[in-house]
């Protein structure tokens, strides 16, 4: 409690989400938690002087005091004795218990049945209040001692307590010698009216109207209850668990006894027995005998059996040889292997599924397929043939017959139409949840047939019959629901067919969904990603548009919106989506760099540093942002901030080739050439197969003002490397390797190199290679000053998404 | 952007658990030791953490071995962590365990009656310990009955009783033992200590407890009730030592009763003769979810709903029993003797769907018993037919995680209409599906929570042959505050106006007391200081001080834990005082609201001394000694599941 929210819109803290969590598992875990707690009786001391109107604690002396998990308690005097006796539900053994009261010498009652008239107050007088008056008491003299000033009341309820319902008989306790003068009775919806003669100690019928109390019919009986503790039954860990809803069971592996991947797969019209044991497990060996005895009928019923021994598996110390062994020598007639720690897994994992709750599973436990491939039972503990032969029959029966056939106990099946929907409900909620267990563990096929199942639950359901009003009576709320689960079925089914790559069927059923639900804004978003994925963008950008006109102020559908734009390669509109979602709350440096980059793709550098500026203040250390605003900053010459920049990103990331190559370039210009050369080289080095780095330490090498940083040879080499990146396709690394080969003493190389870079260069950067390769044929090689960075084209800086 | 979710499925889930997880805080879990075995497997329950170790361990069928109990230890060790109180900096709540360790052995002690030896208290106390007496001198008879006899410690003003002191590890010997000395000649002799309080200096720790001790005499019961304030050594990884004890409380009960006590279980002798007894109610919930396919809405809780009523007019009331997923509900009907017969096939109530509760009740006044009762989903309504069966007349969709049913004549029209209430809201999918873990209820509130299910009063349209009940909730004002985890609802006439008002029983937070002014509904909870803001389970009705105005006592949790933590200045540090205040009722325990008779309520539970009711659900007021004076039944207890886990 310590962790709880302080109100709707607090945040809550990790720990407390990691309690509820755990806690939740312990439930499904079957462990206690305040259990053991006796119950509680407190006397009323009533008019005690001394009391001080505090009630004792009589709790061991009432006998109540069981330490059971009680629910409801209800209050009948059960044996007409005149005092009330208790029934109680609990959770666990015994789970009714019956307690007379057996209080000795006790004090006078009355009890009173009520009769409405039927017209003006209910038969049963449900909210009569009963005032009992009794004679004042006189002392010797016949004064009267007017010492009770008390009221006797009662009234006549029907629910109280915790889901209980008392006896509506109604129980006065009457002290010592006192006499009733009359019941004053206020019937609900009646008058209210008085009743004379009644009896104490006894009970009496008081009939709305007669104002006389009458005798119940009765006679003498003999109570034959006798006080005792209940028995004690022993639990069992062995126990079947049949679905309500088989469901298709995944294809999984075991392992031959050679070592092999097999699957178990069903074969179509037969059923199949998944039996799982070990060798130093008895009842499994009882169990694998008694399957051997009866193979004749099992094979009779077509039944496959794979029993996997788990010696061996997981710490599981047993020699799985053993197991072969074992079965050998029983002559086992079936298909065995062993178990794998993954199999055992996934059996786990759909037991849990299945049950109500989780418990690990015993051994032996088998696992029965049915001859379409669906999981009906689960036994764990030993199997009995006649069980399995029996769940088969009822394999392919109709829901209502299944939860018959799954009841522990037999009992009847509650058939009324809401009681039917109530199942559908159920069992869809069900599919859902298995088909996201599937789909957790990538088993796309099976979680497909849950969606056509629920797709199939109710067949000739229209679902224009429910656009009535919505709300409203019982039987609008189940339409809502159905259309509810349609929808959320084809949503979920058409996911699925996205993940495997099937996007026409995925359209398909977004486009059902959002027939079935045209204002739900997140299944527009859905296929609107989906469009998007097909680069259908048109269709994207209408479905966005539709959810931005559902839920105006959903600030995360202008930047989905806005992502529609960019691919559409409408910057400016991208921008103000994106500008829209800050301005309705969602400010981040993401949303931020975002409109940033959109501005620099718009030309605006300014508004872009803003951005970038305001991005990395949410976030200091978004290096991306630091870089994008380093970019902008170099080629608008601002070098100091751009260093910075750069060396912000790489404080945050020390192993970004790029910034590195882009300081680098920032050195170049500031005439730190060491250093530069520096940056250069741990770019290669930390991303080898990138030319800028390359081709930029190659120039420097070769054009430095500062001859102590030049080096025709390395220059080569560089320049080479990254014209081989860029397959001798690129006019400025061939205007690199001119550069060195000239640096070098090589000119003709660099006339060389200099005419096929012309070839490649776009028509803007001729001018300058052409100046260039006028200095070698002068014999003179190429220098830079120090600040003409921009000189060069940018394009060897390389882009940073 | 998530790819497939829905918001109707985003409030969902077992907040009952997070009831349970906000006291699991609070209640030290004493695990045990999970089950080793040779051949435990290691293998994963998750495939998605695969690091889950669980035994799959053999059955023996043998019916002597009692069943196994199969812990999954990644669980119990995640939890073992979460649950040390020390990560959170509750070193206080360490030392509780430590001293609570010393009080069990004054408990051993005690229950060991005559056997016991001077030695089995050394080191429990230090040389210069000191306390009074602990079983009081000079008691005061504050109620005595002709089977019943209460006597208390006078407040020291009125007490003339020179006090003695005791000193030292003798002095505590003897001291203990002198109160041991009334239960020399009882059976069964049974110990209890809680902490309720504790504080702690530098080199001293202060603590409050609250002390049972019962035994059985030969005709009857002695039961003594105390709360003690310690002082004990500080020392970190010492046990502590007591330095001085003091009684702050005392109460003892004497009861004469032939079989020991004043209630005694006749269930076998009753129910025997049917096989459903043995076969259903001597197993418990736990037997039954091994063999339950998947079920919606609290599974864990079970909620066996109980009916009393006279089906077949033979003038013997009659019980039904409801019960979940896969269990028959069950009719029994009285015989002369006071057994009774399971008749629920012949009747054609033995359905097998999950029910919460049920009502017998005349729907049509015709003068027989109908049948209503509570599914997952819906309210079946089925008709008395001529004394001999139940038939369905209809099944109401309702709210879907329907609890309980009640019925009043609101509109005082001549007929019963009904009230339903559901404590989960409606939904589709857990909302978490790894265990249905409520990680995703992100904005429940534990103290105030609106993110409850909808209550619904049905009219009731019965007329001629069918059987219409009309959704009027909102028509008459009941829609108000009406998103609380209801889990039950209780009609009575509170103002003495002549219409039937409700209160209505809210899991986290507050309570509706809804008044009603001829036919139409106002929540006054708030207004009439009814709102019990707390763990609501249960409502009962009765006029406890006989002033002609009914009164109200309500189900809560007692906590010993959460009084211990709340009560101290570092919980919910930054919490706003109002916050502070209402979570730290929660752990307060069951509340007694008196009617001031006019129009509102004074909470008297701490006066009348009726709050510790521990995990409380079903209570009542009753007065089982016929002395005209209502008394109070509580039943409690969350879930007994495998003897692990903390309780309050």
């Amino acid at each position: 409690m310590s962790l709880s929210l302080d109100d709707e819109n607090a945040q809550p803290e990790q720990r407390q989400q990691e309690r509820f969590a755990a806690f939740a598992t312990m439930l499904r875990e079957g462990r206690s938690f305040s259990g053991h707690e006796r119950n509680c009786c407190y006397l009323n001391p009533g008019d005690s002087p001394v009391a001080g109107n505090r009630f004792a604690n009589i709790s061991a002396a009432s006998g109540i005091d069981f330490p059971d998990d009680a629910r409801a308690l209800a209050l009948v005097d059960w044996d007409q004795d005149g005092d009330l006796d208790l029934w109680i539900s609990n959770r666990n053994a015994p789970r009714l218990r019956f307690l007379r009261n057996e209080i000795p010498q006790k004090d006078s009652f009355v009890l009173l049945q009520l009769i409405g008239n039927g017209t003006a107050t209910n038969r049963d007088a449900i909210g009569a209040r009963v005032e009992l008056v009794l004679e004042t008491p006189k002392d010797e003299t016949g004064a009267s001692t007017a010492t009770n000033h008390f009221k006797s009341i009662q009234t006549l309820r029907a629910g109280e307590g915790f889901l209980a319902q008392n006896s509506k008989w109604l129980h006065f306790g009457l002290g010592a010698d006192n006499r009733i003068k009359k019941a004053i009775v206020d019937w609900p919806g009646g008058k209210r009216e008085e009743f004379s003669g009644l009896a104490i100690n006894s009970r009496n019928v008081l009939a709305q109207g007669t104002g006389q109390s009458q005798k119940p019919d009765s006679s003498p009986r003999n109570i034959a209850l006798t006080a005792g503790e209940q028995p004690t039954v022993i639990d069992s860990q062995t126990a079947t668990l049949r679905l309500i809803n088989p469901v298709a069971m995944p294809v999984m592996q075991y392992q031959s006894w050679e070592g092999d991947d097999r699957n178990i797969e069903t074969t179509p019209g037969r059923p199949l027995l998944l039996s799982l044991w070990a060798s130093w497990c008895q009842p499994c060996l009882h169990e694998l005998a008694e399957m051997t005895k009866q193979s004749d009928k099992l094979r009779a019923a077509g039944l496959q059996v794979v029993a996997l021994s788990v010696d061996g598996v997981g710490e599981d110390k047993s020699d799985p040889a053993l197991s072969k062994r074992v079965l050998d020598s029983m002559e086992f007639p079936f298909e065995s292997g062993r178990a794998t720690k993954r199999l055992l897994h996934g059996l786990q994992q759909m037991h849990d599924r299945q049950a109500a709750v989780r418990r690990p599973l015993p051994l032996p436990t088998s696992f029965l397929i049915d001859t379409t491939g669906q999981l009906i039972s689960i036994y764990k503990g030993p199997i009995d043939v006649e069980e399995i032969l029996d769940d088969l029959k009822h394999a392919d029966e109709s829901t209502i017959e299944r939860v018959s056939h799954a009841a522990a106990i037999p009992g009847r099946v509650l058939q009324h139409p809401t009681a039917r929907e109530i199942l559908a409900i159920s069992e869809a909620e069900h599919r859902f949840k298995t088909a996201d267990l599937f789909q957790k563990n990538h088993l796309w096929k099976p979680a497909l047939a849950q969606y056509d199942d629920i797709l199939n639950l109710w067949p000739d359901w229209n679902p224009d019959d429910s656009q009535i009003a919505r709300g409203g009576n019982g039987r609008n709320r189940q339409m809502e629901k159905r259309r509810q689960i349609y929808t959320m079925a084809y949503s979920s089914r058409g996911h699925v067919h996205e993940q495997v790559g099937k996007l026409e069927a995925a359209v398909a059923d977004y486009n059902k969904a959002i027939e079935l639900m045209p204002t739900d804004t997140v299944l527009y978003d859905n296929r609107s990603l989906l469009y998007s994925k097909l680069r259908q963008y048109d269709l994207a950008l209408k479905d966005c548009n539709r959810s931005i006109e559902l839920k105006p102020d959903h600030a995360a559908s202008y930047f989905r919106r806005a992502t529609i734009y960019q691919n559409m390669q409408q910057f400016q509109l991208a921008v103000d989506d994106t500008t829209k979602g800050i301005e309705l709350g969602l400010e981040s440096s993401i949303a931020h760099k975002r409109r940033g980059d959109l501005y620099k793709q718009l030309g605006k550098n300014s508004l872009a540093i803003a951005d970038y500026s305001r991005a990395i203040k949410l976030n200091p250390n978004d290096r991306f942002a630091h870089k994008q605003r380093a970019n902008i900053l170099a080629a608008l010459q601002k070098y100091s901030a751009a260093l910075a920049d750069y060396s912000e990103a790489i404080d945050l990331n020390p192993k970004d080739a790029e910034a590195y190559n882009n300081r680098g370039q920032i050195y170049v210009a500031l005439g730190q050439f060491a250093l530069a050369q520096n940056d250069f080289a741990t770019s290669i080095r930390l991303q080898p197969e990138n030319p800028a780095a390359y081709n930029n330490l190659a120039w420097l090498l070769a054009t430095c003002s500062n001859p102590e940083y030049r080096d025709g040879e390395k220059a080569l080499s560089y320049a080479k490397q990254a014209c081989e990146l860029l397959e001798w396709k690129s006019a400025e690394a061939l205007d690199t390797l001119a550069a060195a080969a000239a640096e070098a003493g090589q000119f003709a190389n660099a006339i060389k190199w200099q005419n096929k870079a012309l070839e490649l260069a776009t028509p803007k950067a001729k001018a300058e290679l052409r100046t260039r390769l006028e200095l070698y044929q002068a014999g003179r090689p190429c220098r830079t000053e120090k600040d003409n960075l921009n000189e060069r084209s940018p394009a060897n800086r390389s882009g940073t998404e | 952007m998530q790819r497939r979710r829905y918001l109707w499925i985003v409030l969902t889930l077992a907040t009952l658990f997070l009831a349970a997880v906000i006291i699991a805080h609070f209640a030290r879990s004493k695990p045990q030791q999970s089950i080793s075995h040779d051949n435990t497997l290691q293998t994963s329950a998750d495939l998605q953490t695969g690091q889950n170790k669980q035994p799959l361990q053999g059955v023996d069928t043998s019916a002597e071995t009692p069943a196994a109990t199969l812990l999954l230890d990644n669980i119990q060790e995640k939890w073992r962590r979460i649950d040390d109180a020390s990560q959170d900096g509750w070193d206080t709540e360490a030392f509780t365990l430590r001293a609570e360790r010393q009080l069990k052995r004054i408990g051993k002690f005690l229950t060991k009656g005559q056997k016991s030896v001077p030695e089995d208290l050394n080191a429990l106390a230090t040389d210069d310990f000191f306390c009074g007496l602990l079983l009081p001198k000079d008691l005061e008879l504050v109620f005595q009955g002709p089977s019943i006899a209460v006597q208390r410690q006078r407040g020291a003003e009125e007490s003339g009783a020179e006090s003695r002191t005791y000193s030292g590890s003798a002095g505590l010997h003897e001291a203990i033992a002198e109160l041991a000395r009334s239960f020399q000649h009882a059976r069964e002799i049974r110990t209890k200590f809680k902490t309720i309080m504790v504080r702690a200096t530098e080199s001293r720790v202060n603590t409050r407890h609250y002390l049972e001790i019962s035994g059985r005499l030969e005709n009857g019961t002695l039961e003594q009730h105390a709360t003690w304030d310690a002082q004990w050594t500080n020392t970190p990884d010492a046990a502590p030592l007591l330095t001085s004890l003091g009684v702050v409380d005392f109460e003892q009960v004497h009861v004469q009763a032939p079989n020991g006590t004043l209630f005694a279980d006749c269930t076998e002798s009753l129910l025997e003769q049917n096989p459903s007894y043995r076969q259903q109610f001597l197993q418990g919930y736990e037997h039954w979810l091994l063999r339950m396919p998947h079920v919606r809405y609290f599974v864990s809780l079970s909620n066996p709903g109980l009916a009393v009523g006279d089906v077949n007019g033979d003038g013997l009331d009659d019980l039904y029993v409801c019960q979940e997923q896969g269990l028959p509900n069950r009719l029994f009907l009285q015989r002369q003797d006071g057994t009774a017969e399971d008749v629920s096939s012949e009747w054609g109530v033995d359905w097998l769907q999950d029910s919460r509760s049920a009502l017998l009740l005349d729907l049509d006044n015709d003068g027989d018993q109908d049948l209503v009762v509570a599914y997952i989903g819906g309210l079946l309504i089925a008709e008395n037919v001529a004394g001999k069966r139940f038939e369905v007349r209809t099944m109401l969709p309702t709210s879907e995680d329907l609890m309980s049913v009640s019925a009043a004549d609101f509109d005082n029209d001549g007929d019963v209409d009904l009230y339903t209430t559901a404590y989960f809201p409606d939904h589709f999918i857990e909302h978490s599906h790894a265990g249905g873990l409520p990680t995703g209820v992100e904005n429940f509130v534990y103290h105030d929570s609106n993110l409850g299910g909808t209550n619904i009063l049905l009219r009731n349209d019965v007329a001629d042959d069918r059987w219409d009940f009309l959704d009027v909730t909102e028509q008459v004002g009941l829609d108000m505050n009406n998103a609380r985890f209801s889990f039950m609802g209780s009609w009575d006439d509170y103002d003495n106006d002549g219409d039937q008002d409700l209160y209505v029983a809210n899991d986290y937070g507050r309570d509706n007391l809804y008044r009603n002014d001829g036919g139409h509904f106002v929540d006054v909870a708030e207004q009439a200081g009814a709102e019990d803001a707390a763990s609501g389970m249960s409502v009962s009705w009765g006029d406890y001080d006989r002033d002609g105005w009914m009164d109200a006592y309500i189900s809560n949790m007692w906590s010993s834990a959460g009084k211990r933590v709340s009560s101290q200045p570092q919980f919910k540090k930054n919490a706003s005082p109002d916050v502070k205040r209402r979570l730290q009722r929660f752990a307060r325990g069951n509340t007694l609201l008196h009617n001031d008779q006019n129009g509102g309520f004074r909470d008297q539970s701490a006066n009348a001394g009726v709050e510790m009711g521990r995990w409380a659900w079903g209570s009542l007021f009753a007065d089982i000694n016929n002395d005209g004076w209502s008394d109070l039944l509580i039943g409690n207890g969350y879930i007994t599941g495998d003897n692990s886990g903390g309780d309050l």
